[in-house]
């Protein structure tokens, strides 16, 4: 399936979600390398959601997903999983293919919250902490968690899911090129400045800037 | 290395966003219900952990006290072997499953499941609560003997039938908020059935229209489902199968809004 501004079997107006991660040519091997037999079937759509949910979820808070708008948008990435699960290459890992498909999904998810000229920041559902130097060791892990989120807020989307997949998620970039169908130097390049951006925001933030 | 350009605040920081909560169990309920409707496929939640009240009540047309649990083993019902006509829709090696129902007290999963390409069609169970108004040969099912279905292989776990079951039932008026959630289920399952007309996808259609028929055997858009199911029928280019819903459908809702589409699908079928 390719991109679309109507998908109706996505159930949902406009969802234009690209959701086949096709193959692409890797620099470096997959972790599980094929044995030369078959390829192994792909796990069910129920084992996937049960392992996969919380991950898939939280990638698209990290990614600027509303708050309200997380259990649609998680809905979708299954949808789509369930809907290209046959075109899985169950001899690579299936994180970053997930991962790639949040991506979409994400995307799509903020391209019509941009439409309704709502403001973004809704993401950060936490309200903004209290970051003044002298505070700052300590700092919880619940508000370096906000920090992190109003500092990727800050970045372009494609930046800001490089950072994501690779810096936070650990997938490797390798894996995230194939995911997102990109070319792989272009992908290190962007990385390199979504953290610059990334590290400017969040030294801003600790100052008090906006 | 890039990894070697990260610097150790950023590093802190990002490890503790990876240590973020996992979403609420009442949000998974959800989408998981959610999930169940738009495709029709039973996800099972783990081995007795049935859905818990929040997610079973938010949940689009189930009843608030709704659980579901997997009912192991081959059914007593009617078996069908299926696929042929959905294979297509979903894709090949997809595991595709048809009805939940959930209507009136008791849901039932019916699952028709095609393999890929190295085996063959598998056959399915059809749990004996199916509804009166399920009709798998709409999806190209055909009935199977029950004495080809092996009684000693054990169901595959994708394919086991699902139920819903809840309590016995008491016959409570539903509240407007259960009447909207259940027509929003409607509502979706049409929808995705209307897609896929629109896109000339007949067999992707009729699953849809199955799983409606199945959870909403007398659903508030039953006028609205059988006007697809010609359409449907039409795209396939099951036209004699089409003349005769169309004919049913005209005689049972002369004055539909959707009798024009009707009659026009059954008179140049495409």
């Amino acid at each position: 399936m390719g991109s679309s501004d109507t998908d109706p079997a996505l159930g949902r107006q406009a969802t234009g979600v690209q959701a086949s991660p096709a193959p692409v040519a890797r620099a470096t091997a997959p972790t599980t390398a094929p044995t030369g037999g078959p390829r192994p079937p792909p796990p069910a759509l129920p084992e996937i959601y049960e392992a996969h949910f919380g991950t898939v979820w939280n990638t698209l808070k990290r990614l600027g997903v509303w708050e309200r708008d997380l259990e649609d948008a998680t809905h979708d990435v299954f949808l789509v999983v369930h809907r290209r699960l046959s075109d899985f290459d169950t001899t690579r890992p299936i994180k970053p293919w997930l991962a790639g498909i949040a991506a979409r999904v994400a995307s799509e998810f903020r391209r019509r919250a941009q439409h309704r000229r709502e403001v973004v920041s809704d993401t950060v559902d936490e309200r903004a902490p209290d970051l003044a130097p002298s505070a700052e060791v300590a700092i919880d892990a619940k508000r370096r968690r906000t920090l992190v989120l109003q500092g990727l807020e800050r970045l372009d989307f494609e930046r800001r899911t490089v950072l994501v997949l690779h810096d936070i998620e650990g997938h490797s970039m390798p894996e995230i090129a194939a995911a997102l169908e990109e070319n792989l130097n272009t992908l290190y390049a962007r990385l390199r400045t979504a953290r610059q951006q990334f590290a400017a925001a969040v030294a801003a933030l600790k100052g008090g800037a906006s | 290395m890039i990894d070697d350009d990260l610097p150790s605040d950023l590093q802190a920081l990002f490890e503790a966003e990876r240590g973020r909560e996992a979403p609420a169990p009442a949000a998974k309920a959800r989408v998981h219900h959610a999930l169940a409707a738009s495709i029709g496929v039973g996800l099972l939640p783990p081995s007795g952990s049935p859905l818990d009240g929040a997610g079973a009540a938010a949940g689009s047309g189930a009843s608030g006290a709704a659980a579901l649990k997997a009912v192991g083993g081959a059914a007593a019902g009617g078996a069908v072997a299926g696929g042929a006509a959905a294979s297509g829709a979903l894709g090949k090696g997809l595991a595709i499953a048809l009805a939940v129902t959930m209507a009136g007290t008791t849901a039932t999963g019916v699952y028709l499941a095609q393999d890929d390409d190295q085996a063959p069609t598998r056959e399915l169970t059809v749990d004996n609560e199916v509804p009166a108004g399920f009709d798998p040969s709409l999806l190209g099912a055909r009935p199977v003997p029950a004495s080809k279905v092996a009684p000693d292989r054990p169901a595959p776990a994708e394919l086991a039938p699902v139920a819903f079951e809840q309590a016995p039932a008491a016959a409570v008026e539903p509240t407007p908020a259960e009447r909207a959630a259940r027509l929003a289920a409607e509502r979706g399952l049409l929808d995705e059935a209307r897609g896929a007309v629109a896109r000339g996808d007949g067999s992707a259609a009729l699953i849809a229209l199955e799983a409606h028929r199945a959870s909403f055997p007398d659903g508030q858009l039953v006028e609205e489902r059988e006007a697809l199911t010609v359409l449907a029928l039409a795209k396939l280019e099951r036209n004699d199968e089409a003349q005769v819903k169309a004919r049913r459908f005209l005689a049972r809702w002369p004055q539909s809004l959707f009798a024009t589409a009707v009659s026009q699908a059954v008179e140049a079928p495409r």
